[in-house]
């Protein structure tokens, strides 16, 4: 299914965020910040979909240990990836704003922080992969798996404790002016996740069968 | 007679092994009966070994199965299997005996005193049952092993190249111990390169080239001649699924025919008083403390993981106190950093060489064998290392509060409670991670990398916490409320830890 979904979510993803910008610019600016305020609708669609995609990862992981399906591993694998790529956007996009909105790129608060070992936990998650040889499926399942699990902790952590970070309630709160624009980008972003997820599990499954192709021929 | 659901048979049925785009075994097909003695020959790289290992349930088939008789999974039949690879899986540090006794306790042997002085007696080594085996000669070492892996009285016995390092009377035995298993009605699988000493023994010999089986040779006294024919003749006819019906059966069941029966053998009487000795908490328990114990009796022969996890902590302590202490002044919060940093790099030290230790004698293997619950062993290892950080910090935690002038025990229950829920924390997951890894390649790399990610929430807690301790009015509520944060996270990463220990080591 995620395969023949590929194209729809490929087109349907650009088609969304090619048209964010005039969404986004038409929504009210934010009465402090201002025009940098604009950054949110890239940043928090794009740690959602990280979210999303360690959420992915930590699933497939559990399946591929319990059932050891090849197909379990090449959607974690996948999922993984993704949570790199859309973790950087938030993490580079979140400086740009908080440079203008607290006056320093970076801050050692909680949420900063714990999201930063999350994005570090799948770079290690992909380490292991390249470099730990035959048999790093099953041990980076069970990295997918930590990964997963630290989720809540990123995800409250601005609840629980002080931060400067704006805390989860803020998109339930959002002004009805820029709910159109952000949820515009959300949507986008979760194609183009969806659609690079299914391409990049197809991948994977492609390589995987190369392989059993070099070892069809050696039965040859 | 085999009782139902007993491990009258094991057979392979079209089994392949593919490592990355490497084809190991290539649709191996044959079978060994209760009271058998099966060979397997071929030169190196063959196939022999992951063939045993695959009938040890430590390896996973790409394609095809093996077959345990009375429909016993591998997971069941894990127990009931002895195996004794190249290296014999014994601790060096601790004693014959020693050795004997703990794999005896694991195995859930009743009456292991009695047991363990049979196993003596047959390795000829009563009278050395108290050294240490790293003292032993090779010879001597594979006799214990052997014992090792016979001390749960197995129904399948799995020998890699059992002659390598024996002198000729200690051959000699082997082959009388071997037939005497074969008498009890146990399944003998063994590879060896030595067709000629084993040949009086077997009644079944396998030939293996390029993952494929190329002979099969019934037993007698020409398997010798016929297994070199084998070696020799480039024309072999390709036994197994792809050769003649004659020759090689397709079937699993095909292939236990196939197999000639010298002996049916009535099934040995089992010696094992309980399947396993974790199936209940109280077992659980029991082996976390065998293996707790048994990591604390190799440590204190060896000393080495406290020596040099010790050595490297005090070093890293007086770098940091050069580079931070000016004028006997240190940055209020630098101690806390320190001693946390420290304790990290310490403890990476202390996790990748206590799993790497196993590994190298091959005992890492034998533990998970065990007929245990492998999350109770993972939980002795854990509670051994945790031991050994708490011993490395009584003197990190006075010699940092020496050089930086820091009060660490103010409130001395809040600390105890920071140091003991970080240190927690750190070998749960690190304990997971080098277990894990202790099979990869790079994986003095990756433990850090994998590690560190993982346990930055320790140590900003455990950092956080004790420089609030360390204030000029100690900041109890901050303090509690990092103590909070470490032991929730030490409550999810050891139940989840414990829950995919089995998984993530698991070698099939």
């Amino acid at each position: 299914m995620l395969q023949r979904s590929f194209l729809p979510l490929l087109l349907g993803g650009f088609a969304l965020v090619t048209a964010a910008p005039l969404l986004i610019a038409a929504a009210p600016a934010e009465s402090t910040m201002g025009l940098i305020q604009k950054i949110f609708y890239f940043h928090v669609p794009a740690w959602m979909a990280m979210f999303l995609a360690t959420v992915v990862c930590g699933v497939s992981s559990i399946r591929y240990l319990i059932a050891r399906k090849p197909s379990s591993d090449h959607l974690a694998s996948a999922a993984a990836e993704l949570a790199i790529v859309f973790g950087l956007i938030g993490l580079l996009t979140g400086p740009l704003w908080g440079r203008k909105a607290w006056g320093h790129y970076w801050q050692w608060d909680a949420r900063l922080t714990t999201a930063l070992v999350l994005w570090l936990i799948f770079v290690a998650y992909t380490l292991l992969r390249r470099f730990g040889g035959p048999g790093s499926e099953r041990l980076a399942a069970g990295v997918g798996l930590f990964g997963m699990a630290n989720v809540p902790f990123v995800y409250w952590s601005v609840n629980i404790w002080r931060t400067v970070h704006p805390k989860t309630s803020v998109v339930m709160t959002l002004d009805p002016g820029m709910r159109p624009a952000f949820y515009w980008s959300l949507f986008g972003f979760l194609a183009i996740f969806g659609a690079l997820l299914a391409a990049r599990t197809r991948l994977e499954a492609l390589r995987a069968s190369i392989d059993d192709a070099y070892l069809a021929a050696e039965d040859l | 007679m085999t009782a139902p659901g007993d491990l009258d048979r094991l057979a392979f049925d079209a089994v392949t092994v593919d490592y990355g785009r490497s084809r190991v075994l290539s649709r191996v097909s044959f079978a060994c009966r209760a009271g058998s003695v099966t060979g397997l020959f071929g030169p190196n790289g063959a196939g022999k070994t992951t063939l045993l290992r695959l009938a040890a349930a430590r390896a996973r088939a790409s394609r095809g199965r093996v077959v345990y008789g009375g429909g016993l999974s591998s997971a069941a039949v894990r127990g009931r299997i002895g195996w004794l690879g190249h290296d014999p899986g014994l601790y060096p540090e601790l004693t014959a005996a020693e050795n004997l006794r703990f794999f005896a306790a694991l195995h859930g042997v009743s009456d292991p005193e009695a047991r363990v002085a049979e196993a003596l007696d047959r390795a000829r080594l009563r009278d050395r049952a108290g050294d240490q085996v790293g003292r032993f000669s090779r010879g001597m070492r594979q006799r214990i092993g052997l014992e090792r892996a016979l001390i749960g009285s197995p129904r399948i016995v799995l020998l890699d190249e059992p002659f390598t390092g024996l002198d000729e009377a200690s051959s000699e035995a082997l082959l009388v111990r071997l037939a005497t298993l074969r008498e009890s009605g146990a399944i003998v699988l063994l590879s060896t390169h030595d067709p000629a000493r084993v040949a009086g023994l077997l009644d079944a010999a396998i030939v293996l080239h390029g993952g494929r089986v190329a002979a099969q040779v019934p037993g007698g006294p020409m398997v010798a001649a016929a297994i070199a024919a084998a070696h020799a003749s480039s024309a072999l006819p390709e036994a197994g699924p792809e050769s003649t019906p004659e020759t090689a059966p397709k079937t699993a069941s095909e292939a236990a025919h196939a197999i000639p029966d010298a002996t049916t053998g009535s099934s040995p009487t089992s010696r094992h008083d309980k399947p396993g000795l974790a199936a209940t908490a109280a077992g659980f328990l029991r082996v976390a403390w065998l293996v707790a114990h048994k990591d604390a009796l190799v440590e204190l022969r060896s000393r080495e993981l406290a020596l040099t996890t010790l050595f490297f902590a005090v070093v890293a302590v007086l770098v940091f106190a050069f580079a931070f202490v000016s004028d006997s002044q240190a940055p209020i919060e630098a101690p806390a950093g320190i001693l946390w940093v420290t304790t990290l790099f310490a403890g990476t030290l202390a996790l990748a060489r206590a799993f790497d230790r196993e590994q190298a004698h091959q005992t890492l293997s034998a533990l998970l064998s065990a007929p245990v619950d492998r999350a109770a062993i993972y939980a002795g290892k854990v509670l051994g290392l945790i031991v050994l950080l708490a011993i490395v910090l009584a003197i990190v935690i006075p010699l940092v509060g020496l050089l930086f002038s820091a009060s660490f025990w103010r409130v001395p229950a809040l600390f105890l409670g920071i140091v003991a829920g970080g240190v927690v924390g750190l070998v749960a997951v690190g304990g997971l991670f080098a277990a894990m890894l202790v099979r990869t390649r790079s994986r003095d790399v990756l433990l850090p990398v994998l590690l560190y990610p993982m346990v930055v929430p320790v140590l900003l807690a455990g950092v956080r916490g004790t420089a609030a301790l360390l204030q000029p009015e100690p900041d109890r509520a901050v303090a509690t409320v990092w103590l909070s944060i470490l032991v929730s996270y030490d409550t999810v990463f050891v139940t989840l830890a414990l829950w995919v220990f089995d998984a993530v080591t698991a070698e099939d």
